[in-house]
């Protein structure tokens, strides 16, 4: 540990002398840098010349604790090296870097240090010293000595706190910033209760309620008509004979690899003002053609479309999870087969019920992209925020009032979902052979539960039908000759004097949108592995705190971490708007509870007494970790990397606010391309991107699919393990 | 040959000692070990002996360093490990599940420990093979885990602890994945490999036969604490409480009342029935009487000393007679080797207690 100790610590000194203490204008591999005086102008100073030479003597604070850390780890100097002093030292030093800034930002105090974001020399700095510090902690016996456990849960808690909490905190200050006229209290009142968020004025037959009533009206009935055909799919999988059910499990990926507006989309293509429906309705039926589409009944329909493949998920494994034989047990007690449904499986299906409405509801209320395709008047909070940012009146102050209230209403969803569910869950998987038949439907339920399934099914093939034929037609509505033109204008590459040139509009953001997904993707599995791993694996002082904090994280809905990021992240001490940088980790923390649940669910079925049998055998936990659970972690990874990558290039909500000019994502664009009205190149832009994460899936499934059974196969003991007794 | 080097040269005494002193473990409310002290010679096969729950797997994993201790001290080779984690004790354990890593063949497995304290890969497959032959599955280095017997895998088990010469070795309940056939002669090997290793080993089991069959000494634990501890013919022939006889061994224990006489001699007190006792391990006063099968005999009913007995049920076992006798003192069992003497017609019986083989033991 001596020996980590002196890395670490070497590893700061050269931060701190060779790299630039603050962040630079231009990337430190560019020239201009070099131009602009590199590490000797004041800009690109590093710590040690901040402090000689530009007058920043705090600065000398981490250098000098960093010096002699050093020493006392090779011993040289004859410095004392009481771990309890050197702890201390590397408290002080860490506060000497990460203080003033954020005081200077918060509280007025070390303007000096304020107005300069940290750079990568503060980074590796503030890095080294927290890291020696977890490990001397480790090495005075506390943690199980286990300097690797400690430091991960350091740094995890570090990066949740300033990636998560802090732009959450900014969103609440925003909220309560001083407005121009009147008091704050006075402002965020009537912003927080006007008639624009909470009026009920569509009941009186006024013309439109408040967006945060339109969101909730909007969340139950997108919650409710999820639910109900998530259970008929669910039935019609596991209780009757229907043929395709492979076809049906495959359509539940679809919503995966489509980003959530281009639903909307086809909608618009099929019953918008000159969808297919309404000019047929009104050539040959003589219907007024509607705008019905366009407001809370179409955002309502794309939602059902989009996410009854989320409920069906959640609820197909309650109603397999519910034992046959308890179904059996009620016949064998003269119940028939409705009564049976009636008092046996429909109150144990309850809880997942439950469940899957509250999945909804958070999913319809973060959802962005169907309610700006689609919203028309009608705004709800995700796109309100979104206007109040970008919109003629920008208004922040009003931006956060509204994320504040989308939160309240998501985690509020959560909350409920973890307290009053967490505990009742009747579908077990006990292990025992349960050879049992499951009891068909009765045949009025059996009609009902088709009834149900079939339009959609049909509406979903024809939707998707349309996504595929729009991008091919020439001008919906007027003139439907098949052309490629859509896909020239986005994706042209042409041959100029020998090189290539990606004249097509598209290029641009299509490659940003891959780099910056596969950055983000392999950092994310990271990152929520080790969560999980801490999770299920460790034993530490407020684990139970810290589980609840990083799942609270999945709540958060995409536009208000969009906002928060904008607004934390737009000035100094950490300036990020406008960089890549601040996308890639948009995306490592919006996904990462994704990785830390697949995480959590693999994790726990490896047997406990691989990690002990390892630990016995002299292997430290992180050798552990490494040797032992990540070759038998290998399907999770690769199932983690995957899915933040799609979800990456699917997210629409959170990047729409911190895209810039020279980082722009295909989603944005495609956005903005429905906003002028290019609904051709829009379709054919998603098609693109749903062939390109089909193709990612499909490459998976075939590189580790078939492998991955075996593996799991094996995974825990050769033997059963019996409980231990 | 793989010898544990310090074993054999050591100067020092001490080497593989295992000293507990009042050590608890508790989980929460639950308290799973409270203030167990014993002191484990080196190089002895010792046994935790106990029924379920009783905190054997606890005491062993706080050997190991998965778990520690709440409260008291632990020593290992002389040495306060007491808060030492795992990866830094030289103690090895086979798992009850094994705990092969099913990602690594059995080579794979085997050298894990030699690889993890830096040895080179050649060196480490070497030292390997040895051990693999030790327990007789030389030539099974590139199968997976997966691809073995349970015997085998077990086997694969004990040669990836002792490849790394541990001072300590520990086995939790290393036979019970194991049928019943191939238990005794895993068992044999087990005490085998480990007087040819001069290990010290503590071995955990709730199988009284088992742990007889291996044991040096034999603990036995109840609720956490230490009942009784010494060999397995101490602790059959010497019970200190109820449950130790009833653990050791089937035994008949009768409520009665331990009188000492003025020459010295016990005589426990059963209604007015009055039998002779050897030697008492309790106070006079309430006591139990532990009468083991063997301590019992039968004769004729025309006989006058004894107890008189009504033959309740007998039941025929193959190699042996199991009596159920009705007496004034209690219900007793009997055991009779002698299946040709077996009569089932007489049922009236007298009942003798050898005062040599009874023993009073507290209530
Ligand atoms: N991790 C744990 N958390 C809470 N209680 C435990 C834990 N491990 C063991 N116990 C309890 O401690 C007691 C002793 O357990 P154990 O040592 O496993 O018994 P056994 O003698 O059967 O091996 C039991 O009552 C058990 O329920
Ligand atoms: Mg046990």
């Amino acid at each position: 540990m001596q020996r980590a100790v002196f890395t670490l610590a070497a590893f700061g000194l050269l931060g701190y002398c060779a790299m630039p203490w603050f962040g630079v204008d231009y990337g430190i591999f560019e020239r201009d840098w070099i131009d602009a005086g590199g590490l000797l102008s004041e800009q690109g100073a590093p710590g040690l010349l901040q402090t000689l030479i530009h007058g920043r003597p705090l600065l000398a604070i981490p250098g000098l604790v960093l010096a002699y850390v050093l020493f006392s780890a090779c011993g040289i100097g004859g410095v004392p090296r009481g771990p309890r002093l050197l702890l201390c030292l590397l408290v002080l030093g860490l506060a000497a870097v990460a203080l003033p800034p954020f005081a200077a930002r918060w509280l007025g105090f070390f303007p000096e240090a304020g107005g300069q974001a940290l750079g990568y020399g503060a980074i590796v700095v503030a890095a080294s010293l927290l890291l020696c510090a977890t490990t001397l902690w480790a090495r005075m016996g506390r943690s199980n000595r286990d300097a690797f456990a400690v430091g991960s849960i350091a740094l995890v808690l570090v990066l949740i706190g300033l990636f998560v909490f802090y732009p959450i905190l900014h969103v609440l200050t925003q909220a309560v910033s001083a407005p121009s006229e009147g008091t704050v209290i006075g402002s965020v009142l009537s912003t927080a209760t006007g008639r624009d968020v909470w009026g009920l004025a569509c009941f009186t037959g006024g013309r439109h309620c408040g967006v945060a009533v339109n969101s909730i009206l909007l969340g139950v009935l997108t919650a409710t008509s999820t639910t109900v055909l998530g259970l008929a799919f669910a039935l019609l999988i596991t209780r009757t004979r229907f043929p395709a059910k492979g076809l049906l499990r495959a359509l539940t990926i679809l919503p995966i690899i489509t980003p959530p507006f281009v639903v909307g989309l086809a909608l618009i293509l099929l019953f918008g003002r000159a969808g297919w429906v309404t000019t047929f309705a009104a050539d040959f039926l003589d219907v007024e053609a509607g705008r019905w589409l366009y407001g809370l009944w179409g955002v309502w329909l794309a939602q059902t479309l989009a996410f009854t493949p989320i409920a069906f998920l959640v609820l197909i494994g309650v109603v397999e999870g519910v034992s046959p034989s308890l179904e059996e047990a009620a016949q064998t007690l003269r119940a028939d087969l409705s009564a049976t449904m009636r008092t046996v499986s429909l109150p144990l299906f309850r809880p997942g019920l439950a469940n899957a409405f509250l999945l909804g509801f958070i999913e319809s209320l973060a959802d962005f992209g169907n309610p700006l395709v689609l919203g028309g008047a009608d705004g709800v909070l995700s796109t309100e925020i979104y206007f109040a940012v970008v919109g003629a009146q920008a208004d922040p102050a009003r931006a956060a009032v509204l994320a504040i209230i989308l939160l309240f209403l998501t985690l509020g969803a959560f909350l409920v979902q973890r307290m009053w569910l967490g505990r009742t869950s009747y579908a077990t998987i006990t292990g025992k052979g349960d050879n049992g038949a499951r009891a068909p439907l009765s045949l009025r339920h059996s009609a009902a539960v088709h009834g149900l399934t079939m339009p959609w099914l049909a509406l979903t093939v024809v939707v998707y039908a349309m996504i595929f034929y729009g991008s091919f037609v020439k001008l919906w509505g007027y003139d439907h000759t098949i052309t490629l033109d859509h896909y020239r204008t986005a994706f042209r590459v042409e041959w100029l004097d020998g090189a290539v040139l990606w004249s097509g509009s598209a290029w641009n953001s299509f490659w940003t949108t891959l780099t910056i997904s596969s950055v983000a993707a392999p950092l994310t599995a990271a990152l929520g592995l080790l969560t999980a791993w801490l999770l299920i694996r460790q034993e530490f002082f407020g684990k139970t705190a810290f589980e609840f904090v990083t799942m609270l994280s999945f709540a958060i809905p995409g536009t208000v971490v969009g906002l928060s990021y904008i607004l934390a992240f737009n000035v100094p001490p950490i300036e990020l708007t406008g960089t890549g940088v601040i996308l890639v980790l948009c995306f490592i923390f919006r996904n990462m509870p994704v990785g830390v649940r697949g995480g959590v669910a693999a994790i726990k079925q490896i047997d406990r007494s691989l990690d002990e049998a390892s630990l016995t055998l002299g292997g430290g936990s992180f050798q552990t970790l490494r040797y032992v659970l990540l070759p038998l972690l290998r399907p999770a990874i690769v199932a983690a990397v995957a899915y933040s990558f799609i979800r990456g290039i699917t997210s629409v909500s959170a990047v729409i606010f911190l895209v810039s000019a020279d980082h722009n994502m295909a989603t944005a664009y495609i956005i903005g391309l429905v906003e002028n009205g290019s609904y051709g190149v829009a379709i054919a832009y998603a098609n693109v991107l749903i062939v390109v994460m089909l193709a990612v899936m499909l490459a998976v499934q075939f590189a580790f699919g078939g492998r991955r059974l075996r593996r799991q196969e094996r995974i825990g003991n050769a033997l059963p393990a019996r409980a231990r007794s | 040959m793989l010898h544990n080097p310090n074993a054999a040269t050591a100067t020092k005494a001490d080497h593989g000692r295992v000293i507990f002193d009042r050590v608890s473990k508790s989980y929460g409310a639950v308290r799973a070990v409270e203030a167990v002290s014993f002191d484990l010679e080196p190089g002895t096969l010792v046994t935790l002996l106990g029924p379920s729950g009783c905190g054997k797997t606890t005491t062993l994993r706080m050997i190991a360093g998965l778990e520690m201790p709440t409260d008291g001290r632990i020593l290992i080779s002389d040495e306060d490990v007491s808060t030492l984690p795992a990866t830094y004790r030289n103690v090895a354990m086979v798992f009850q599940s094994y705990a092969l890593f099913p990602h690594m063949t059995v080579m794979g497995n085997v050298t894990y420990g030699l690889r993890m304290s830096g040895m080179k890969n050649a060196e480490a497959r070497s030292k390997a093979e040895q051990a693999l032959e030790i327990v007789g599955l030389a030539g099974y280095g590139e199968r997976l885990p997966s691809e073995l017997s349970g015997g085998q895998q077990q086997r694969v088990a004990v040669a990836r602890a002792v490849v790394l010469q541990p001072e300590v070795l520990l086995l939790d309940e290393p036979l019970s994945n194991l049928d019943a056939k191939l238990r005794r002669q895993v068992r044999d090997e087990i005490r085998a490999l480990q007087q040819r290793l001069g290990v010290t080993t503590v071995y955990v089991t709730h199988d009284q036969e088992e742990a007889m069959a291996v044991s040096d000494r034999i603990v036995i634990m109840q609720g956490g604490c230490i009942a009784q501890d010494g060999t397995a013919m101490e602790l059959y022939e010497q019970p200190r409480t109820a449950f130790v006889a009833s653990f050791m061994g089937d035994a008949n224990l009768l409520d009665c009342e331990a009188l000492r006489s003025s020459d010295g001699s016990w005589v426990a007190m059963i209604g007015d029935h009055q039998f002779p006792v050897a030697a008492s391990g309790v106070e006079a006063g309430a006591a139990k009487l532990v009468a083991r099968s063997s301590a019992i005999s039968i004769g004729p009913a025309s006989e006058r000393t004894g107890v008189p007995g009504e033959i309740r049920s007998c039941t025929f076992l193959g190699d042996r007679v199991l009596y159920r006798i009705e007496t004034p003192v209690g219900e007793l069992f009997h055991i009779k080797h002698d299946t040709l003497a077996h009569d089932a017609s007489e049922n009236e019986v007298r009942v003798h207690l050898d005062p040599a083989r009874l023993r009073l033991v507290a209530r």
